[in-house]
């Protein structure tokens, strides 16, 4: 004969034992679920947080050698121009400085070269005055000697003479 | 509709009753201890498997609404409001079974986890103020009202234990009434076969009481189950408040 507790009433062991089970399962709750999991959450986030945290340094980290190449490359430009300016401005001189030179060279040689001209002219000019006075005189005594009549000759003296009165 | 069957007497401390509801309550708690290990097991930081992601968003909804309702200083209680909620829906929908009878749908059930919630209540206002505090606490706003708050502090347990019993054993009341009347009716309408054995089955009681069972042990199992576990977590929140209120 199976006996029944009341249908509203309050059995002390049926409550001892839902507040046992109620504790029981609180603890094995909290041993086996609860904490596992939520440190494993917790983990997680925090493994997340330093996912982001170490990306973040990566970036910058991205930004400031990007940066820095970017300022040695505008260096090397900068500087590779300087170097060709350098070496424009420096052939520019050189070349100014081969073609004084030349030129003051050329002067020179040309310059001498009119000058040993000019020797040679006046010595060829003098030598030909010495032979055609020389010839002249020749030609003029062979003159003298065979055509010169007594009026010529008192002429030609005259002449002299008279030439010679007349200083130049 | 009688009250919960007495299974056993342990003759012990003059008779340790059993009943249905202290067997349902054993097997309810052994089958969520079951689930929490079984879904607890090889739990992954980086690779979580499919029922722990389950797993994590219940327990993360139910962290919510403790972090919600309590504040995030007394996340401690969280274990404890998920042993109650469980306790509470389990036992219930353990109902459904028609073998085994809710742990909930005994007063006496609901009456200690209430009474529960009330020495939580008491030992946080006490641990707060202080036990002279805590007394003092009565009279306030003014000490006309010590009264009323004596009374509300007794009326808290006893609301929720029978809002809670009654929601749950009226179900069960209600649901036993349509079988019955089922039973009746099926009765009524299949006389007229000639056969003792034919007519004498409840034809009608197969799958219309699925709905009302849907209703009055899921839905209200599961709202009762919330309903209790909120009110715990707001009255036990109030009596634990934040550090920097605390004087």
């Amino acid at each position: 004969m199976p006996e029944y507790e009341s249908f509203v009433g309050l059995d002390v062991w049926t409550m001892i034992f839902a507040w046992g089970n109620l504790i029981i399962l609180f603890l094995f709750l909290k041993k086996i679920l609860f904490k596992p999991l939520l440190n494993i959450i917790e983990t997680r986030q925090k493994q997340i947080k330093d996912m982001y945290d170490e990306a973040q340094n990566e970036k910058d980290s991205a930004a400031a050698m990007r940066a820095e190449y970017e300022a040695k490359l505008a260096d090397a430009a900068a500087q590779g121009e300087e170097i060709i300016k350098n070496a424009v401005s420096r052939a520019h001189r050189q070349e100014e400085t081969i073609v004084r030179e030349a030129n003051e060279t050329a002067q020179k040689t040309l310059k001498r070269a009119e000058e040993q001209v000019e020797m040679e002219r006046k010595k060829a000019l003098n030598q030909l005055k010495d032979e055609v006075s020389g010839m002249a005189v020749d030609i003029a005594s062979a003159v003298i000697e065979k055509n010169l009549t007594e009026e010529d000759n008192t002429e030609i003296v005259d002449r002299f003479i008279g030439q010679l009165g007349t200083p130049e | 509709m009688n009250g919960p069957k007495i299974l056993w007497t342990i003759p012990i401390f003059g008779g340790v009753t059993i009943t249905q509801t202290t067997l349902t309550s054993w097997i309810a708690t052994a089958l969520i201890m079951l689930c929490a290990w079984l879904l607890s097991r090889n739990l992954s930081v980086d690779k979580p498997s499919k029922k722990q992601v389950v797993l994590e968003k219940l327990v993360g909804m139910l962290s919510g609404m403790v972090e919600s309702t309590m504040g995030k200083h007394n996340m401690r209680f969280l274990p404890y409001i998920g042993a109650l909620f469980m306790s509470s829906l389990v036992g219930t929908l353990l109902g459904m079974t028609n073998i085994l009878r809710s742990s909930t749908a005994d007063i006496s059930t609901t009456a200690a986890w209430a009474l529960a919630t009330t020495a939580l209540c008491w030992y946080g206002g006490i641990k707060t103020n202080g036990f002279l505090g805590w007394l003092k606490g009565f009279t306030e706003p003014v000490a006309v009202m010590t009264p009323m708050n004596i009374v509300s502090e007794i009326a808290n347990p006893i609301s929720m234990s029978f809002r809670h019993f009654g929601n749950i054993a009226g179900g069960a009341v209600l649901t036993s009434l349509v079988y019955s009347a089922l039973a009746s009716l099926s009765a009524f309408l299949l006389q007229w076969i000639p056969n003792a054995f034919l007519n004498s089955i409840p034809i009608f009681q197969l799958g219309i009481p699925a709905f009302l069972s849907i209703y009055f042990d899921l839905f209200s199992g599961f709202v009762q189950a919330l309903v209790f576990s909120m009110l715990t977590m707001v009255y036990v929140g109030s009596a634990f408040p934040p550090k920097e209120e605390t004087n």
